[in-house]
C-alpha cells in the first residue's frame, strides 16, 4: 500500500498539476498525425497569412519588422483565446474527475493554463531566434518579459474560472464567448498600429489588459524600450481582480457541475 | 453535534437537498429567459430530507433503497460533490474515490495514463504509483492492454481497472455504487469478493450502495435505508433488510428483487 504521508503536500500538489498539464498537452497534440508540430505550425501559418494579406494586399509598403509586430500580437492573442475558449467548458469537461475522485477545481485551471504555456513559450523562443535576422536589439530589461507572462497567466486563469462557472448556468455561453473573442481580436492592436491606442482610443489601453500587455511586450521584445509601468501596474491589478473573482465564483458555485446534467 | 475528526470520517447534520426541475430546458440563455418571464413551470423535488448521520473510520456501511429514493444523492453528499440546502452541514475528511463504471477515467487516455492521473489526484506520489503500476495492472488482468486507450476497453475491463486502482491506492474513503454488478466475468467477481474477505480493505472506510441484500448482509456493519429522501440508520444489517422488505418494498417482486435474483 502507498503512503501519501511520506511526501510533502506541496510536492504532491505540484506533481498532480504537472500530471494534469502533461495529460492535457498529450491529448491536444498526440492524437493527430503531425502531433506537437501543430503547436508551431498553427501560429506560424496565421502570422504568414496576416503578413501577406496586410503587407502586400492591403497596406503594401510595410516596415519589414511588421512580421515581428504581428508575431507577438498573434502569439499573445492565441494564448489568451485558446486558454479562455478551453476554459469555458473546463469544469463540465472534468466532471468525471470532480465527481469521482474529488479533484481540486483550481488545479484543473492551473494545469490547463500550464499546458498551453508550453506552446506559447516555444513560440516566443522562435520569435527570439527570428528576431536576430531583423536586427532587433535586446537589453537586460528584456527579462521583464517574464513579468508580462506572469500577468497574462493570472488573467487567463481568472477569466477561465469566471467563464467556466457561468457556463454551468448558461450552456450556450460558449457561443457568446466565441463572438466576444472575435470582437476582441479586432479591438486589440494585433494588426493595426498600437500608437492609435495612445492617441485616439486611450480607453482601450486602460480598459483592456491584453492591449496593455501586448504594448509592453513589444516595448521590451521588439523596440528595446522601457515598459509603460503605469499600464503594467494596472494590468497586474486586473489580473489579481480577475483571479479573485474567478476563485470566489469557482468555490461558491462550481458544485453545480455535479448537480446539472 | 460536533465533528470528531479522530473517529468520524463523514458527518452530515440537518442536511436536505432540493432540486429545481423545469419543464422547459433551462441550461441555455433562451431557457433562462423563458423561465424568467414566468413561462416555465419550476418544480421542487426533495431528494433528501433532514439527514443526520456519521460514518466512523474503518466502517463498512451499506445504503439500500428503491430506485429514485435518493441513494445516489446521499452518496454524492457524502463525497461532498453535492452541497446540502441552506442550514445543512456536511464534513468529510481526507481523500475519496467513487467506484462506478465511468469512474474518473478519460477514455482517450491509456490505462497507464489513467492510473497515473487518478493516483496522483488521490495524493499518491508518481514515483510510488509507478512502482505499483505492475501490481495494479496484474490485479486487473489487463497486462497486454496497459497502453491501450480506454475507449477500446469493454465495460468489464474498465470496471476491473477501476476496482484495482481503488483497492491498491490508499484512499480514506471508498464509495461504491452497485459495483459488484459490473465487475465482469465470474473469475474476476470471485477475486473481487476475495478482496473483501481478506485484508486488502482493512482500515478502509467503505460506503456501498447495493440492491444485493446478500452482499449488504455479508460485508456491512451498518446500513442506511433511504426511502423518499428520508434516511434511517440500522446497526444490524438484517434489521435493515427486514425493514426495507416489509415497510418499503412490501411483498411484491419489483425490479430490485429481480436484480437480486440475477446477481446472487
Amino acid at each position: 500500500m502507498t503512503n501519501p504521508q511520506n511526501h510533502s503536500k506541496l510536492k504532491l500538489r505540484l506533481e498532480r498539476i504537472g500530471m494534469l498539464a502533461s495529460t492535457e498537452y498529450y491529448q491536444r497534440y498526440y492524437g493527430s498525425s503531425l502531433g506537437v508540430v501543430w503547436a508551431f505550425l498553427n501560429p506560424l501559418f496565421r502570422i504568414l497569412i496576416y503578413y501577406l494579406a496586410f503587407s502586400y494586399l492591403i497596406f503594401r509598403n510595410r516596415d519589414p519588422q511588421f512580421i515581428l509586430y504581428l508575431f507577438l500580437g498573434i502569439a499573445i492573442w492565441q494564448y489568451f483565446s485558446e486558454n479562455t475558449n478551453r476554459g469555458v467548458t473546463l469544469l463540465k469537461g472534468k466532471k468525471y474527475l470532480i465527481q469521482n475522485v474529488g479533484m481540486a477545481k483550481s488545479d484543473i485551471f492551473l494545469a490547463s493554463a500550464l499546458s498551453t504555456s508550453v506552446s506559447f513559450i516555444l513560440n516566443v523562443f522562435i520569435y527570439w531566434l527570428i528576431s536576430f535576422g531583423f536586427d532587433v536589439e535586446y537589453s537586460i530589461s528584456s527579462i521583464l518579459v517574464l513579468a508580462l507572462f506572469a500577468n497574462l497567466f493570472l488573467i487567463v486563469i481568472g477569466v477561465s474560472m469566471i467563464l467556466s462557472t457561468i457556463h454551468l448556468y448558461f450552456s450556450d455561453f460558449k457561443h457568446v464567448w466565441d463572438i466576444s473573442l472575435l470582437l476582441g481580436f479586432w479591438t486589440v492592436p494585433i494588426i493595426w498600429d498600437s500608437t492609435y491606442v495612445y492617441t485616439t482610443y486611450p480607453f482601450m489601453l486602460y480598459g483592456n489588459p491584453i492591449t496593455g500587455i501586448l504594448i509592453n511586450l513589444r516595448n521590451v521584445m521588439l523596440y528595446n524600450t522601457q515598459m509603460d509601468w503605469t499600464v503594467f501596474a494596472l494590468d497586474f491589478a486586473y489580473g489579481l481582480v480577475f483571479l479573485s473573482i474567478g476563485y470566489f465564483l469557482l468555490n461558491r458555485f462550481s458544485y453545480k457541475v455535479v448537480e446539472r446534467a | 453535534m460536533t465533528f470528531d475528526a479522530s473517529n468520524n470520517i463523514v458527518s452530515i447534520e440537518n442536511a436536505s437537498k432540493t432540486f429545481t426541475v423545469f419543464d422547459h430546458h433551462v441550461g441555455s440563455l433562451g431557457g433562462r429567459i423563458f423561465n424568467a418571464m414566468g413561462w416555465g413551470t419550476p418544480r421542487k423535488i426533495l431528494a433528501l430530507a433532514d439527514v443526520n448521520l456519521k460514518i466512523k473510520r474503518g466502517e463498512f456501511v451499506g445504503i439500500i433503497g428503491k430506485n429514485g429514493s435518493g441513494k445516489s444523492t446521499l452518496m454524492h453528499m457524502i463525497s461532498g460533490a453535492i452541497r446540502p440546502n441552506k442550514g445543512g452541514r456536511v464534513k468529510r475528511e481526507g481523500s475519496f474515490i467513487r467506484l462506478s463504471l465511468g469512474m474518473g477515467f478519460n477514455p482517450e487516455l491509456s490505462a497507464r495514463q489513467n492510473v497515473l492521473l487518478n493516483a496522483s489526484i488521490l495524493g499518491v506520489s508518481l514515483s510510488e504509483i509507478r512502482k505499483q503500476f505492475d501490481e495494479i495492472i496484474n490485479f486487473a488482468e489487463l497486462v497486454p492492454f496497459a497502453d491501450t486507450q480506454l475507449k477500446f476497453y469493454s465495460t468489464g475491463m474498465r470496471a476491473r481497472l477501476a476496482f484495482a486502482v481503488a483497492v491498491m491506492v490508499s484512499t480514506d474513503l471508498l464509495l461504491m455504487d452497485e459495483f459488484f454488478g459490473g465487475v465482469g466475468d465470474e473469475g474476476f467477481k470471485k477475486k473481487a469478493h476475495k478482496v473483501f474477505n481478506e485484508s486488502l480493505l482493512k482500515d478502509k472506510t467503505v460506503v456501498l450502495i447495493s440492491h444485493n441484500m446478500e452482499t449488504i448482509k455479508k460485508y456491512c456493519s451498518r446500513v442506511f435505508v433511504v426511502n423518499d429522501g428520508k434516511v434511517s440508520s440500522f446497526d444490524n444489517p438484517e434489521d435493515a433488510i427486514q425493514y426495507y422488505r416489509t415497510e418499503i418494498q412490501g411483498s411484491s417482486l419489483d425490479s430490485e428483487n429481480a436484480s437480486e435474483l440475477l446477481d446472487p
